[in-house]
């Protein structure tokens, strides 16, 4: 590395007296790859755009920013223009930074796309953007940035909102073209987000400053993991063979088309067990999470609280049952209804599940409740508008606790929250769930959240388990390739290195529910796939009796791993 | 986007079969003459289509022209009065400035062209108000990020919605990026309404007449209506909804030509 | 956890507000609904009392008022319940019902629905029982539609799934969650059929066909100072009407905003700078 592409030193934004970014001193060397991690809010977003040039008027750079050649900046959402084909905004692009004709631009523009490996991207070209899906869109969006050469590339939280192997894999390109070219490359997100994953060098952002990020703890560290004893006992919740599925309509034959979400799950839990459901978008955990409550109708199978089945019961016994069986959901703030103050909405409840308390007791009863998740009891006089995300999602837990249920089922309880405030409220969950001696089943797309809550994990794809075992058994080895994939992603986004094989994701998106690929579902991203994956769809089979996968080719392909 | 056109275009085509099917049973039933109740509406199409039109465009075109300035150069005097006709719009309907007109100047004894003018200007403000509006609401948005989002942010923001920042961090420069998208997008807004400015208009058009003698479908229909002449009325009233409706058809493929993202089905 | 907010702060100083209070609040703060406002609630106060403030031409436009107003309020709230009623079975009725009752309002939406006013005055007579329907008419295809995007929003938040996870039965979500939680939105598309059904009688008055002749109606005084060729007699009863129409639209849109921002739903950080 001669001179740095990048080069920033002392570098400050102030906005009136307020400082915002306090003396920032790095620099990109060419290939290279620098990830900036800090919180929500932290300024890296404001960091990017002002090494772009585009901070905004008011306010006031100090420093010195050097960059050599031409810097491209992706902005958070990667927005594209919504009344232009994709081919014209290449063509525009490069023209404009290149002075290339059209005929040149579209080959550069599909050469891009094919790095990102765009399906038929050449006929993706006469497309608008709102015709692609999210993710599809983050493969031109990158592609846009690359084919313009930019020698100092900036990303804000690239593909943040797409599945975890999804992202690494992107990244992984982007960060390779990077290298290839010799272009700097500075990504800059959250650290959930994965951004570190393909750097060279990490910072975080904190307090207006940067500093070396701190080596993050490796995964299969062993407090990292729930290793707990299985419970003793009968199982409290069994559910057998659950399909949950939606009438999307009619074909012209007359048939009723459906969607299956949830296709024949089963499993058993005892009291005071925990039980993670990982799996990306589209895999079915949040409508299994939500069909264990019967908030969503069950089209088949069983779910037996203590026994009893939940699928047919008369809303009497339901109701005695959701006094046991309580929900976390994906966005706190949604769930709480915005009309009503916080402490009405949890009178109401134990009004409906809890009978026996008279009313005169269930003020305490709030208080305490919001206190036992560490809120001030006052916060139930508020209205939901008056909390911020972290505050609702303890109120939620709050409102959960109160009926005293046994079974918590959390769908993503941590999703709007990040960082610090996104670990508190895991370890506030866990506390209660400890002292309160709670079963748990925990939906998560983040691997690593799921061993570190749940004793045992089923891993779903397309509705249907691919991989359940303990989770100490998954970190030591676990066989199904996505569940490697997806383990691998979550180790190497902290930066704890390469995750090996996997270690970059996997290519491709998620299979869609409405039109399956024959035989297995992961077929067309798995890298060790053969040729019969695509005949038959394979069979939930044992390496050990708590150890069950569905692939055709566990006990071979994971013979590298282990 | 031919398809789109076609498709937008042939599914009026059962409306204006119900107007006819709708004008031929009224006038069977209760006109003496029901060829000629048919004919009078067809006649008067022309006139009020020739009422109707021009104001409709003009009016259109010179709101988006003011609503474009009223956002990019809010100081300037094209500015200004974008935002004033923007603002004054809902209470300046076209039969209420088509009454002003009629009264305002007396066209006792002269000739229907003479009030041509006065008609169209009259018809032309509602549209251009509309216009004026839409289009610097959605450039506003644009240009300055959506108004009144739910971000009480202390840190200050950078001008732009998100798909301009989009295209500035990618380098393109600022007059491309307002020019060929940011200007485009408030065009295709302006296209969006075009539907209920032309319906309004056809309403304006029908006052318009009457008040000023006008011979077209519009009087047709309140003169036989005051009389209580349903086989003439309702056969002008048909042609008067198929005017409507292929009017916001036409609207609708201009949207949709302006705007990829209409073009759904 | 330390919730700092949460406990050190008492809470009264926080976010004292209600929803309700906080949408009023938003609803007076645009400068163009609570002038709006304003000049409704005067309208309201001079219109009835005219006749005795004198006779010269303003006091006459004013009083006119009283049967544009008090008509407008009639088939206004016509309109609404129509619209209301259209919307909410085109979301409880079913997929089917749903697609033919909305294409209806679409089609219909796209007409010249004004027109209906005078047809119906010519053939069967200009009684308001005839009159206040056709005026709702002109409002309720877009009222349905609105009310029907709204439920259906409305139904998709995540709250009502909570409150079915609480076990409160269909009913009470129905009367404590939905109905209060609808009730803005839908007042705010409801409010709408006010100016449309004004405007429309007004237009129809203009030609004649709109309110019998005893009833003073500012659409009436129009027409006759147009047959008379007087300026200066149409000036006031213009001047009351595309003030009360511009006051409707005013206080409509500011009652959209105040219901529209109660539900922008508080992002956690995400791509905040
Ligand atoms: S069955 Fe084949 S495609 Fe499926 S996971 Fe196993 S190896 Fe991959």
């Amino acid at each position: 590395m001669t001179t740095p592409l990048l080069s920033v030193e002392g570098f400050s934004l102030l906005a009136g007296d307020a400082v915002l970014l306090d003396r920032l001193t790095f620099a990109v060397g060419a290939g290279e790859v620098l990830a900036v991690t800090g919180a929500a809010g932290s300024g890296k977003s404001l960091l990017l755009k002002a090494l772009a040039g585009l901070a905004p008027p008011d306010l006031t750079c100090d420093g010195t920013v050097r960059t050599v050649g031409r810097r491209i900046l992706v902005t958070a959402d990667g927005t594209l223009f919504p009344h232009r084909t994709l081919g014209a905004q290449f063509v525009e692009l490069l023209h404009h930074h290149l002075g290339l004709d059209e005929h040149m631009a579209l080959r550069r523009a599909v050469e891009a796309l094919e790095w990102f490996r765009m399906p038929a991207a050449a006929r993706r070209l006469s497309l608008y953007p709102h015709e692609l899906s999210e993710a599809q869109r983050w493969r031109a969006v990158l592609a846009l940035a690359v084919a313009a050469q930019p020698a100092v590339l900036l990303a804000d939280a690239p593909a943040a909102a797409l599945d975890p192997t999804q992202r690494a894999w992107m990244l992984d390109r982007l960060a390779g073209w990077a290298r290839e070219n010799g272009a700097a490359l500075l990504i800059a997100g959250r650290a959930e987000e994965g951004v570190a994953g393909p750097a060279d060098r990490r910072l975080l952002l904190e307090a207006d400053r940067l500093r070396p990020a701190p080596p993050p703890p490796g995964l299969a560290a062993d407090g990292d993991v729930n290793r707990e004893p299985p419970p003793a006992g009968a199982p409290a919740l069994s559910v057998r063979d659950l399909r949950v599925a939606f009438r999307l309509g009619r074909t012209w034959t007359g048939e009723d088309r459906w969607l299956t979400v949830v296709d024949g799950v089963g499993f058993d839990l005892a009291e005071g067990d925990t039980l993670a459901l990982v799996g990306e978008s589209g895999s079915g955990k949040s409508v299994l999470a939500r069909a264990l409550l019967r908030l969503v109708p069950p089209s088949g199978g069983q779910v037996a609280w203590l026994g009893r089945d939940l699928a047919g019961a008369p809303p009497d016994a339901l109701r005695r049952a959701r006094r046991d069986l309580q929900m976390l959901f994906p966005d706190p703030a949604a769930a709480l209804d915005p009309g009503m103050t916080v402490g009405a909405q949890m009178a109401e409840l134990l009004e409906t599940l809890r009978p026996d308390i008279p009313a005169a007791d269930r003020g305490p009863r709030i208080a305490d409740a919001l206190r036992e998740v560490g809120l001030h009891e006052a916060v139930a006089a508020l209205h939901p508008a008056a909390l911020d995300a972290a505050e609702a999602a303890h109120a939620g837990l709050a409102r959960a606790l109160l009926p005293e249920p046994r079974l918590l089922v959390c769908d993503e309880p941590a999703a709007t929250l990040a960082g610090a405030d996104r670990a508190a409220f895991l370890a506030r969950l866990m506390e209660v769930r400890r002292r309160r001696r709670l079963a748990l089943v925990y939906a998560t797309q983040d691997a690593s959240d799921a061993l570190r809550v749940g004793r045992r994990a089923l891993v779903l794809l397309l509705g249907r388990i691919v991989e359940a075992a303990d989770s100490a058994a998954l970190v030591e080895g676990a066989r199904h390739p996505l569940t490697r994939a997806m383990l691998a992603v979550a180790q190497g986004a902290k930066g704890g290195g390469s995750g090996g094989e996997f270690g970059s994701g996997l290519p491709g998106d998620p299979p869609s529910a409405l039109a399956p690929p024959s035989g297995c579902a992961l077929r067309l991203r798995c890298p060790l796939a053969r040729d019969h994956c695509a005949q038959e769809p394979p069979a939930l089979e044992g390496a050990a009796t708590s150890h069950r996968i569905a692939c055709h080719y566990w006990e071979t392909n994971s013979q590298g791993a282990s | 986007m031919l398809s789109f056109a076609l498709r937008r275009l042939a599914a009026v085509v059962p409306a204006l079969l119900v107007f006819a099917l709708c004008a031929a049973l009224a006038a069977a039933a209760y006109a003496h003459d029901w060829s000629g109740a048919l004919r009078a509406a067809l006649v008067g199409l022309p006139v009020t289509g020739a009422l109707v039109v021009p104001p409709l465009a003009a009016g259109t075109l010179l709101g988006a022209l003011l609503g474009l300035a009223a956002s990019l150069r809010p100081r300037s005097l094209a500015g200004g009065a974008g935002r004033t006709l923007g603002a004054l719009g809902p209470g300046l309907p076209g039969f209420l400035l088509a009454a002003v007109f009629a009264a305002s100047f007396a066209m006792e004894g002269r000739s229907a062209l003479a009030a041509l003018p006065l008609v169209w200007l009259a018809l032309a403000v509602p549209p251009a108000a509309q216009t004026a509006r839409l289009a610097r609401e959605a450039l506003d948005d644009e240009l300055h990020g959506p108004s009144g989002d739910g971000f009480g942010d202390e840190l200050p923001r950078a001008p732009g919605s998100v798909a301009l920042m989009a295209a500035r961090g990618r380098g393109l420069g600022e007059r491309a990026v307002v020019w060929h998208h940011a200007v485009p997008l408030g065009v295709a807004a302006v296209a969006g309404g075009l539907r209920i400015a032309a319906v309004a208009t056809v309403t304006g058009a029908v006052a318009a007449e009457s008040l000023f003698g006008l011979p077209g479908a519009g009087r047709l229909f309140t003169t036989a209506a005051s009389t209580g002449n349903a086989g003439t009325a309702i056969p002008a009233l048909a042609a008067l909804c198929g005017l409507a409706v292929l009017l916001g058809a036409g609207g609708a493929v201009l949207h949709g030509w302006l705007d990829p993202r209409a073009r759904r089905p | 956890m330390d919730r700092t907010r949460g406990t050190a702060a008492t809470p009264k100083s926080l976010w004292p507000e209600s929803p309700w209070r906080a949408a009023g609040r938003r609803l007076v703060e645009r400068p163009s609904a609570s002038v709006g406002l304003v000049v409704l609630i005067t309208l309201l106060f001079c219109v009835p009392t005219a006749p005795l403030l004198g006779n010269g031409p303003l006091e006459r436009a004013l009083a006119a008022g009283q049967g544009s107003l008090s008509f407008a309020l009639l088939g206004g709230l016509l309109g609404a319940a129509a619209g209301l009623a259209w919307g909410i079975a085109a979301t409880a009725l079913g997929p089917r019902a749903e697609r033919s009752l909305m294409g209806l309002a679409e089609r219909l939406a796209g007409l010249p629905l004004a027109l209906a006013l005078p047809l119906a005055a010519g053939l069967a007579g200009r009684g308001p029982g005839v009159l206040a329907p056709a005026a709702a008419l002109t409002a309720a295809p877009f009222i349905a539609l609105v009310t029907r995007a709204e439920l259906r929003a409305l139904l998709r938040r995540e709250f009502l799934a909570a409150a079915q996870a609480a076990g409160v039965p269909p009913g009470r979500i129905l009367r404590r969650h939905l109905i209060p939680n609808a009730a803005l939105p839908l007042a705010a598309a409801a409010w709408t059929a006010l100016p449309r059904a004004l405007a429309a009688e007004s237009f129809a008055g203009l030609l004649g066909l709109g309110l019998p002749g005893s009833v003073p109606s500012w659409g009436a005084a129009l027409a006759a100072a147009v047959r008379a060729g007087d300026p200066a007699a149409l000036a006031a009863p213009a001047l009351l009407l595309a003030l009360s129409l511009w006051a409707l639209h005013a206080v409509g849109d500011g009652l959209r905003a105040a219901a529209a921002s109660g539900e922008t739903p508080r992002t956690a950080g995400g791509g905040r700078p």
